[in-house]
C-alpha cells in the first residue's frame, strides 16, 4: 500500500493514498468564530469549502516551533472531504501491509485513537492515520442544543 | 378532451412508461430471486398506479386489466401464491398488453376496441390456483396483435416525446458548483482586464454576459412549480373534511410560482400538515358555524407567490382561530413555561407556543392531527431550508399561516456584513431591517450593560454584538452603530455590526460534518473576490445567546438542577432595594423623563405622554422601601407598564440591566409588592408583582377587575383649571365613562347645555353658579356629583366625594355606575 507521509511536530504520520485527493501548499484560512482548535478554519478549493482539520490540536501536541504556515492535505472519504493541517509534507511511500504494527500498548493519549499502526520506517516511526477516524473529529463546542424529531 | 385533460393523460402515459418499463427488468430478476419481498412490492405499486389513474381518467377496460394483475401480485407479495416461470410468463404479457393499450391511449385517445377478456381470464385463473400453461402460450396468443400494433407503437412513441428528460439532481448541482466556479473566475479577469481596453475588455464582457446567463439556466433547471405538490391537495381536503363530516372549499392560488426541488420536497410534508391542522382544528362542523354567524362551508385558502426573492405560501382558514389564553393556560399546565412567563408574554408570542415541541391543544386526539407532534416539526423543517413560519390568528375569525422560503437553497439573497478581519452573510429572509444609530439616536439603545435592549417600534428588544456573541476581537464601539433587526422564531432582536457591505446573491455550500454542531452558521459562501464567508443561522445565533446565558448562570447555580423556561427581567434599583426584577415582557416601554416634565396631581404624579397623560408612581414608595426620593432626580428613570388600554409608569432610582434568568430557584417572599426572591446572574435579586403593585399604586385599577374601554354618554367633569383634573379624568375614564373637561367658571354651563350627559362632577367650587347647575341637572334629569364642600346646600346633589381620596373616587365611581344601571332596566 502507499502512504503519504506529512511531518505534524516531531511526528511522522502517513495517510493512506486512496484516501488523498491532493495535497497543497499554504492555503488561505477563514476563521471560524467558537469553533474548537482542531477546526480553526474553512479552506477554498475550487468551489469547494472543506474544513480544515489542525492535526497538531487533534493529537494535542506541544504548539510551540510549528509553522505559521501550514501544508494541506486534503482528505476524502465518500462525498466527504477535508484538509488536513499538517507542517510539511513528505514523500510517498510503499509500506507492505505486513509491516504494519499494532501500536505500543502503553501509548495512550489523543493520538491513539486516530492510528490505523505504526511501520518502522529506516529507524523512524512512521504512523499510519485513520483518515474516516479523522475526518470525523467535532469542531463545534458543546452547546447542548435540543434535537427536534424529524417528520 | 380540456388541455388540462390533455396534460393529465400526457402525464400518466409517461409515468406509465417509465414505471412499467421498469418492471420489465424487475419480473427478469424475479427469476432470478423469485422471492424478493422488495421487487414484488415495486411491480405491484407500478400496476396499482396505472390503475389508479385508470380509474380516474375512466379507461375502464386498463383499470379492470391492470385490476386482475394486481391481485395476483398481491397473492405473490403477500406469499399466498408462489411465483414461477409461467406467472412471469403471464405478467410480462399482461405487461405488453397495457403497454399496447398505453400506445393507443397515446395515439387516438382511447382505449384500443381489441378484446382483452382472454387475458383477464387468465389472470383469474392464475389467482384462483390454476396453474397458466407454459410460458409459449402467451406470446402467440397476442402476436398477431403485436405486428399490427407496431405501427401504432412507432406513432404513439412521437406522440409521447415530451421535452423534457430526467436529469440526477446531482450532476445539476455539480453543474452549479461549476457555473459558481466561472463565476468567480470571471469576476477576478473582470477585475484584472479592467485596467487596459480593447480586445480583451470586450472577450471579458462577452464572457460576463455568457456567464451570467448560464447561471441562470443552470439554476432554473432546478425549478418546478409549487403545483406540482399540490396535486393531491383537494383529495386530501376532501378526505378529511369527509372524515370529519365537515364542508370544506379549497381555494388555490399561484400553482405557477416555480421554486427550487429540494425545497419543493421540503415543503410537501409541513404543508401537509397544516392543512390538516386547518382542517380538523381550525375549521368548525358546519352546526357551530352557522351557530356562530358563518356560512356552513368553511375555506381553506392555499396561495404562494413570490415576495422579494423568495416564495411566500399561505395557509388560510377562516374557523375558530387560536386562543392566546387557551395556549398560555396550556403551556404552563405543561410545564412547558412557567406562570409568570406566561403572563408575560404578548397575544402573538403566546400563539407562537404551538411551535413548542410536545405541545396540542387539541382536546382529543383524532387520527388527522393532534397528537402533539406537529408544529415544531413543521418549523424544525422549514427553518432547515431557510425559511421562516409565522402564525397570525384571531379568535372567531381564523388562522393565517405564512411560509416565507428562499427560491432555492443553491443560491440565496444575503447581506454581506463584516464583523472584526471578517465576513458573514445574513440570510434575507431573516432581515427586517437596517438600523444606523447616529448622535442622540445612540440612546434608544441602552448598552451601559451587559444586556443590551433597543426600543424599536414600540417594543423592548435584546441586542446582540455579533462580535462578541461569536467571541471575536471587534473594533471598539465607535459613535456610529451599524444594526440589523432580524427575526427568528417569531422574535425579534437586534444584532450590531462593524460593517454592513452590500446585498448579494450568494450559493450556499454546506460546512462539513466536522462543523455541522455549529448551528449558528447556515453553511459558507465564497465571495466575489474568491474568499470565503460564514452564512450565519439566525435563529441559531439566538439560541446561542441564550445558551451563554444559561451556562453563565449555571456556573452560579451549581446547585440548581431543573431547567426552567428562561426569561429576560429588567432589574431595577429603587429605594432600599438593590435588585428589583420586572419581566420583560410586562414593560411596555423604558423612558427617560425630565423632572421640568412632571405634574404634580392630588396623589401623585403624572407626566403627558404620547398624547395621554401617563400616571407616575414611586415604586420605593409602594414597596415600602422608601419615599419619594426617586421623583427628585433630574431624569426620571420610569418603567411604562401597559394592561389593556392603561399604562402607568413606575419611577425608579435607577434602570440596571436587562438579564436572562430562570424562576426555577425562586422563594416565595411576604414583602408587600414583590412575589419572590430569586437567583438572577448570581444575585438575589427581588421579582416585582405586577398586579399588587399596580393595584397599590393605583387602587383605581382594581375597582373594576377588567376596565373597561369609555363608552356611552361622557360625563361632564367641571374643574377649577384645565391642569387639576387629571387623577379624576383618569379615574373616570378608567372605571369606563368618557369624559369631558371644562372650567366651572368658563363655560360649565354653556357645555352642559350644548350635549347630553350621563352626569356631571364637580371638582371645583360652585359659588353662585350652584343654583342655574340644579336647574339645568333638574330639567335634564342628569345627576350631578361634587366635591365635598363644592357646594354650600348639597341636598340636590346625587352625591358627594372627596378629591383628595381615591377611595371616594372609587365610591364615585360605583355611584355612576349604579347610575348607568337604573337607567338601562
Amino acid at each position: 500500500m502507499q502512504y503519504v507521509t506529512f511531518q505534524v511536530g516531531d511526528l511522522i504520520c502517513g495517510a493512506d493514498v486512496n484516501c488523498v485527493q491532493e495535497v497543497l501548499r499554504h492555503q488561505n484560512l477563514t476563521p471560524v468564530p467558537l469553533a474548537l482548535p482542531v477546526t480553526p478554519g474553512l479552506i477554498h478549493l475550487r468551489g469547494q469549502i472543506l474544513t480544515a482539520i489542525d492535526l497538531g490540536s487533534v493529537f494535542e501536541l506541544d504548539r510551540s516551533g510549528e509553522p505559521s504556515q501550514k501544508d494541506c492535505v486534503i482528505v476524502h472519504q465518500g462525498e466527504e472531504a477535508a484538509s488536513l493541517l499538517v507542517d510539511r509534507i513528505g514523500e510517498v511511500l510503499d509500506v507492505a501491509d505486513c509491516d504494519v504494527q499494532t501500536p505500543p500498548s502503553h501509548w495512550n493519549g489523543a493520538l491513539r485513537g486516530y492510528l490505523r499502526g505504526v511501520v518502522d520506517h529506516s529507524n523512524r516511526l512512521l504512523l499510519l492515520l485513520d483518515a474516516p477516524k479523522l475526518l470525523a473529529v467535532q469542531g463545534g463546542p458543546d452547546t447542548g442544543f435540543d434535537e427536534v424529531k424529524d417528520l | 378532451m380540456a388541455i388540462e385533460d390533455q396534460e393529465i393523460v400526457q402525464d400518466f402515459l409517461l409515468e406509465s412508461n417509465e414505471n412499467l418499463s421498469r418492471v420489465e427488468q424487475e419480473i427478469l430478476a424475479l427469476e432470478q430471486r423469485p422471492d424478493d419481498p422488495q421487487i414484488l412490492g415495486s411491480i405491484f405499486r407500478s400496476f396499482h398506479t396505472v390503475k389508479g389513474t385508470c380509474g380516474f381518467l375512466g379507461f375502464g377496460k386498463l383499470e379492470s386489466i391492470t385490476h386482475h394483475a394486481e391481485n395476483l401480485l398481491a397473492a405473490l407479495r403477500d406469499g399466498k401464491k408462489k411465483f414461477n416461470p409461467g406467472l412471469a410468463s403471464l405478467i410480462l404479457e399482461t405487461l405488453d398488453i397495457v403497454m399496447q393499450e398505453l400506445s393507443s391511449i397515446g395515439a387516438t385517445g382511447a382505449e384500443s376496441d381489441a378484446e382483452r377478456s382472454a387475458l383477464m381470464l387468465k389472470l383469474q385463473a392464475a389467482l384462483s390456483g390454476e396453474t397458466p400453461a407454459a410460458a409459449p402460450a402467451a406470446p402467440v396468443a397476442t402476436a398477431p396483435k403485436q405486428e399490427e400494433h407496431n405501427d401504432e407503437a412507432a406513432s404513439a412513441g412521437a406522440a409521447l416525446s415530451d421535452p423534457t428528460i430526467r436529469i440526477d439532481i446531482r450532476l445539476i448541482d455539480r453543474l452549479i458548483n461549476l457555473v459558481g466556479e466561472l463565476v468567480l473566475v470571471r469576476n477576478q479577469m473582470l477585475q484584472s482586464s479592467s485596467g487596459d481596453g480593447g480586445q480583451d475588455k470586450t472577450t471579458a464582457h462577452r464572457l460576463n454576459q455568457i456567464t451570467t446567463e448560464l447561471q441562470e439556466s443552470v439554476m432554473r433547471s432546478r425549478m418546478q412549480p409549487i403545483g406540482t405538490i399540490w396535486n393531491k391537495i383537494p383529495r386530501l381536503v376532501r378526505d378529511t373534511a369527509k372524515l370529519l363530516n365537515k364542508d370544506i372549499r379549497l381555494v388555490t392560488d399561484g400553482a405557477n410560482t416555480e421554486m427550487d426541488r429540494t425545497i419543493l420536497e421540503a415543503v410537501k410534508d409541513p404543508l401537509t400538515h397544516i392543512l390538516r391542522n386547518s382542517c380538523d382544528h381550525g375549521l368548525e362542523t358546519p352546526d357551530i358555524r352557522i351557530a356562530s354567524g358563518k356560512p356552513s362551508q368553511g375555506t381553506v385558502i392555499l396561495k404562494a407567490y413570490h415576495e422579494g426573492g423568495q416564495v411566500v405560501v399561505e395557509i388560510q382558514d377562516d374557523g375558530r382561530g387560536i386562543d392566546p389564553e387557551k395556549l398560555r393556560s396550556k403551556a404552563v399546565e405543561k410545564g412547558i413555561i412557567t406562570a409568570a412567563a406566561a403572563a408575560a408574554m404578548s397575544d402573538r408570542e403566546a400563539i407562537h407556543l404551538i411551535f413548542h415541541a410536545g405541545f396540542s391543544t387539541a382536546e382529543k386526539v383524532t387520527n388527522i392531527s393532534g397528537r402533539g407532534v406537529g408544529m415544531d416539526v413543521v418549523r424544525k423543517n422549514i427553518q432547515s431550508i431557510g425559511g421562516v413560519v409565522d402564525v397570525e390568528s384571531h379568535v372567531g375569525t381564523g388562522t393565517k399561516v405564512k411560509i416565507r422560503i428562499p427560491l432555492t437553497l443553491a443560491i440565496i439573497p444575503g447581506l454581506v456584513v463584516g464583523c472584526g478581519q471578517q465576513t458573514f452573510v445574513i440570510p434575507q429572509v431573516n432581515l427586517i431591517e437596517l438600523i444606523r444609530l447616529q448622535g442622540e439616536k445612540l440612546s434608544q439603545l441602552d448598552s451601559r450593560h451587559e444586556g443590551r435592549v433597543l426600543r424599536w417600534r414600540d417594543q423592548l428588544i435584546p441586542v446582540l454584538h455579533l462580535g462578541e456573541t461569536l467571541g471575536m476581537e471587534t473594533s471598539g464601539a465607535g459613535d456610529v452603530l451599524n444594526l440589523a433587526i432580524l427575526e427568528a422564531e417569531g422574535a425579534a432582536f437586534g444584532l450590531i455590526l462593524d460593517r454592513i457591505r452590500a446585498t448579494r446573491e450568494i450559493v450556499v455550500k454546506p460546512l462539513g460534518k466536522q462543523l455541522k454542531s455549529m448551528r449558528w452558521y447556515a453553511g459558507a459562501t465564497i465571495l466575489g473576490d474568491g474568499s470565503v464567508a460564514l452564512i450565519l443561522d439566525v435563529a441559531g445565533l439566538a439560541r446561542l445567546e441564550n445558551l451563554k446565558g444559561r451556562a453563565h448562570e449555571a456556573a452560579n447555580e451549581a446547585a440548581a438542577e431543573s431547567v426552567g423556561t428562561l426569561q429576560q427581567f429588567l432589574v431595577v434599583k429603587t429605594g432600599s432595594y438593590q435588585r428589583v426584577a420586572v419581566a420583560l415582557g410586562q414593560v411596555d416601554r423604558l423612558e427617560k423623563i425630565e423632572s421640568s416634565r412632571i405634574e404634580r396631581l392630588a396623589d401623585s404624579w403624572a407626566v403627558q405622554y404620547r398624547g395621554t397623560l401617563l400616571r407616575l408612581v414611586s415604586l420605593s414608595r409602594v414597596l415600602g422601601a422608601g419615599g419619594d426620593e426617586c421623583m427628585e432626580q433630574p431624569q426620571l428613570p420610569v418603567i411604562v407598564i401597559r394592561n389593556g388600554d392603561r399604562v402607568i409608569g413606575l419611577v425608579v432610582d435607577r434602570i440596571l440591566d436587562v438579564q436572562e434568568g430562570e424562576l426555577h430557584a425562586a422563594t416565595p417572599t411576604s414583602a408587600p409588592g414583590l412575589l419572590a426572591t430569586f437567583v438572577l446572574h448570581g444575585r438575589a435579586t427581588e421579582l416585582l408583582d405586577i398586579p399588587t403593585v399596580l393595584a397599590a399604586a393605583d387602587p383605581v385599577w382594581t375597582s373594576n377587575e377588567r376596565f373597561r374601554k369609555p363608552s356611552g354618554l361622557p360625563v361632564l367633569v367641571g374643574v377649577e383649571s384645565r391642569y387639576d383634573g387629571a387623577a379624576l379624568m383618569q379615574g373616570l375614564e378608567l372605571g369606563g365613562f368618557p369624559v369631558d373637561i371644562c372650567e366651572v367658571a368658563g363655560d360649565l354651563e354653556r357645555r352642559f347645555s350644548e350635549k347630553r350627559y350621563r352626569a356631571v362632577v364637580l371638582a371645583a367650587k360652585l359659588g353662585a353658579l350652584a343654583e342655574p347647575l340644579r336647574r339645568q341637572a333638574a330639567s335634564a334629569s342628569v345627576p350631578v356629583f361634587a366635591a365635598e364642600g363644592a357646594c354650600c346646600e348639597g341636598g340636590w346633589l346625587a352625591g358627594e366625594f372627596r378629591m383628595d381620596d381615591t377611595e371616594g373616587l372609587r365610591r364615585l365611581i360605583g355611584a355612576l355606575a349604579n347610575q348607568e344601571a337604573r337607567c338601562n332596566t
